[in-house]
């Protein structure tokens, strides 16, 4: 088991340098620009940004496959009734268990509240609903999106969708990586706290877009003032959360812990760590949306792709059915982004799917 | 010493002896001294001396009720620790000795010693009775392996020098080794203060708490919480992100004392024997209130704990469940034999539960009645209604009563 200890730790050791190696790729100046001749610039744009992160994304597959070996080897030693349910439900028929997850009662609902949205949105015009019905009908705008000159058909669009994740996922990672730690470090050590934190203070009321021209001047690319100012508006919250996580941890577990013969090491990474998931999840959940909302904004100022950037080319081209479309796609995006959250959220933290 | 024989003779435990016997024991007498803070010998190793206090003091409790001992400790020349050597059966130490001042001590072998009061004719088997009846005193609270509590002049002062709010005052008493101790007052009164000093996560201000004669706090004192002495905390402290298996087993696995698999081996054996098996791959939010309960004690019985503090654990049950987990604590309490101490406002579980009942005064809490509890154990439900119960109950409540109103009044004063 100490093996497999050693390979975890080697595993996310190697997704940092990897994540760190990719994410050097966008101080390259000439990155997001000079399409080669007949390559669609916008086209050219997604693809590089997946350039950038394919050859180190490869190399780091590896260890994470083994990663996941060990781990199902792992589970197979344990036979706990819990684990042999999963497995149980596992060997069911593919097709049995893909009925299950999307027609049950849940998704039913779900997607019946998206339904009436839409329904009011489209008979929004014609019962002349104040404000609503100026948006052009829910018809309209499908009709839109994929008519011939529609964004469904034009690469602008798909690499706009590339571009923009791209964007948010080094953005927020970035947040991740660093604002966890910062927030534990505040959370543990008052001095530390008091030397640093009203430094943080000052930082945080300013709205993370007005940071954008300092972004644009200090950052040598385009690219990473834009991803500087994602960091900045998921950081603030990440930090938030963690330090409130941290202060929430029950200061019995703690003591129960030392009790028990737990060192401070122990008591770190055994009680204070998982007691403050709960709150860095919540706070990675809520960044993610700040980071849609800072996305959209630095796109239309400083990019030249995305989604934020054709919602707002749309706009200054008086077609307001696309703009619709790049909002609800932003939506969708969001909603993605998010789901994804919880649910790795949850798998972190399994014990809170309990209440 | 000069006249060794003649100061063996004003050992009470050697009195009626002749001189020729009192000679042969001088004897295999060897004197020794012993610095401050020299340990003479440890909690488990197997004896084979006897020690007769010549000068200074150490920290094992009297066994006689000695004249000169203001603490309960081994201080007055001519008192005995260690008799454990005298007696054939006793297998290991139970206390650390730690010498509390410059000592020095006559060790006696215990096996010789034997041999030289059989060869007594008239007397020597007098003595030999005495050594079994002291042990039998001795052993009547050690049937487990120590775990004495004594609290001397305990102090406890929060902010002394902005609000200074006396929590505990000058608070002494003993729990034997094994005994079940429980401290009830009035909410606010300093017993969670007191307990929290015991567990080593506070600090006194005054006095000393020692545990098997070993310091464990005192003013100035580094905090040292560990694994002889576990909580159970009054809300439950159970980790919420760990499974009830693993919870269990954080203790021994944490400290390196087990690896995992034997702690699981361990702990799964131990759930069977309390009779919460079945629930290893739970999360402690998916069991009932009076499970956790049990999963924290089992949790604590892991790590064998000297002693086991428990800080009104079962406060937030209901009370058919706090019933049931009463008959359940004694059972282990009376399978183990743990020294407990217990925390609770409730008298009722305070009788019921305890071999000693301290009532503590309001703020500053002080000790205000120690109530031996004479109630034969195992103890059951049937209890309540007997007459003796009835008696100590009312003994404590004339107690506590008061302490109450006194709180509640101090609360109304301070409302107004």
């Amino acid at each position: 088991m100490r093996a497999a200890g050693a390979a975890k730790w080697a595993c996310i050791l190697w997704t940092l340098v990897c994540a760190g190696l990719g994410f050097f790729r966008f101080f390259d100046t000439t990155f997001p620009l000079n399409p080669p001749p007949g390559v669609h610039g916008e086209l050219h744009i997604a693809l590089q940004a997946m350039r950038a992160y394919r050859f180190w994304g490869a190399i780091w597959l590896a260890p994470a496959v083994g990663l996941l070996v060990v781990w199902r080897m792992k589970r197979e030693v344990d036979e706990d009734p819990a684990v042999l349910r999963t497995k149980a439900e596992r060997r069911r028929p593919l097709a049995t268990r893909v009925r299950k997850a999307v027609l049950n009662v849940h998704t039913l609902r779900s997607a019946l509240g998206v339904l009436a949205v839409l329904v009011v949105w489209q008979v929004a015009e014609p019962l002349g609903i104040p404000i609503v019905n100026r948006i052009p009908p829910f018809s309209e705008v499908v009709v839109r999106f994929f008519d011939d000159r529609g964004l469904f058909w034009r690469d602008k669009y798909w690499a706009g969708w590339v571009i923009s994740l791209f964007r948010i996922f080094s953005g927020f990672v970035l947040a991740l990586i660093i604002g966890v730690p910062q927030g534990l470090a505040w959370g543990i050590s008052r001095t530390w706290k008091a030397a640093s934190f009203p430094v943080f203070e000052i930082f945080r009321p300013i709205p993370p877009l007005a940071f954008l021209p300092a972004a644009i001047y200090l950052m040598p690319t385009a690219e990473l003032s834009i991803i500087l100012v994602i960091f900045l508006g998921a950081y603030f919250t990440i930090v938030l959360n963690t330090i409130n996580g941290v202060y929430n941890v029950d200061k019995s577990m703690q003591r129960a812990a030392l009790s028990l013969g737990a060192k401070r090491g122990d008591i770190f990474w055994k009680v204070v760590f998982p007691g403050t998931l709960p709150s860095i999840i919540t706070g990675a959940t809520v960044g993610m949306g700040i980071t849609w909302m800072v996305l959209v904004a630095a796109e239309m100022i400083a990019g030249r792709s995305g989604i934020g950037f054709l919602t707002w080319e749309s706009y200054t081209a008086g077609d307001i059915p696309q703009v619709v479309v790049g909002m609800a796609s932003m939506g969708v995006g969001g909603a993605i982004c998010s789901a994804i959250i919880w649910r790795l959220g949850n798998n972190l933290t399994p014990w809170r799917r309990l209440f | 010493m000069t006249d060794l024989p003649g100061f063996l003779a004003t050992v009470e435990i050697f009195k009626d002896l002749g001189r020729e016997t009192l000679e042969r024991i001088a004897g295999i007498c060897e004197e020794k001294r012993f610095a401050k803070g020299a340990i003479v010998y440890r909690t488990g190793e197997v004896p084979d001396s006897l020690y007769i206090l010549t000068r200074g003091a150490v920290s094992h409790p009297s066994l006689i009720e000695a004249r000169g001992s203001t603490d309960g400790l081994v201080r007055t020349p001519g008192e005995l620790f260690g008799i454990a050597a005298v007696v054939e059966e006793m297998k290991r130490r139970v206390f650390t000795v730690e010498c509390l001042e410059e000592t020095v001590a006559c060790a006696v072998n215990g096996a010789r010693l034997r041999e030289i009061l059989k060869m007594d004719p008239s007397t020597g088997y007098i003595v030999m009775q005495r050594f079994a009846g002291l042990m039998a005193k001795v052993e009547g609270f050690v049937p487990a392996r120590g775990g004495g509590l004594s609290i001397r002049h305990a102090g406890k002062i929060y902010d002394p020098e902005g609000v200074h709010v006396v929590a505990v005052e000058d608070c002494s008493f003993d729990v034997a080794p094994g005994g079940l101790c429980v401290v009830v007052g009035p909410s606010g009164c300093g017993k969670t203060t007191l307990l929290n000093t015991i567990a080593g996560f506070d600090t006194l201000t005054a006095g000393e708490i020692y545990l098997d004669g070993r310091l464990i706090a005192a003013p100035g004192r580094d905090l040292k919480p560990g694994p002889d002495r576990i909580v159970v905390f009054q809300h439950g402290a159970l980790f919420p992100w760990k499974t009830v298996l693993d919870n269990i087993t954080f203790g021994p696995v944490v400290q390196r004392k087990m690896s995992r698999k034997e702690a699981e081996t361990e702990a799964r054996t131990l759930m069977v024997k309390v009779g919460i098996a079945g629930i290893e791959s739970q999360y402690p939010g998916e069991i009932s209130s009076g499970m956790r309960r049990r999963v924290e004690i089992v949790r604590a019985l892991i790590n064998d704990p000297m002693i086991l503090l428990l800080d009104e654990p079962f406060r937030a049950l209901d009370a058919l469940t706090k019933s049931v987990m009463h008959e359940y604590l004694l059972e282990l309490y009376d399978l183990s034999h743990k020294t407990v101490f217990f925390i609770t406002h409730d008298l009722e579980e305070a009788i019921f539960l305890a071999d000693l009942v301290v009532v503590m005064t309001t703020r500053p809490g002080r000790v205000k009645k120690l109530i031996a509890v004479d109630l034969p154990r195992p103890r059951t439900y049937r209890l309540l209604s007997s007459k003796r119960f009835l008696e100590l109950k009312q003994e404590t409540i004339e107690g506590v009563h008061e302490e109450a109103l006194k709180a509640f009044e101090a609360g109304e004063r301070e409302l107004a």
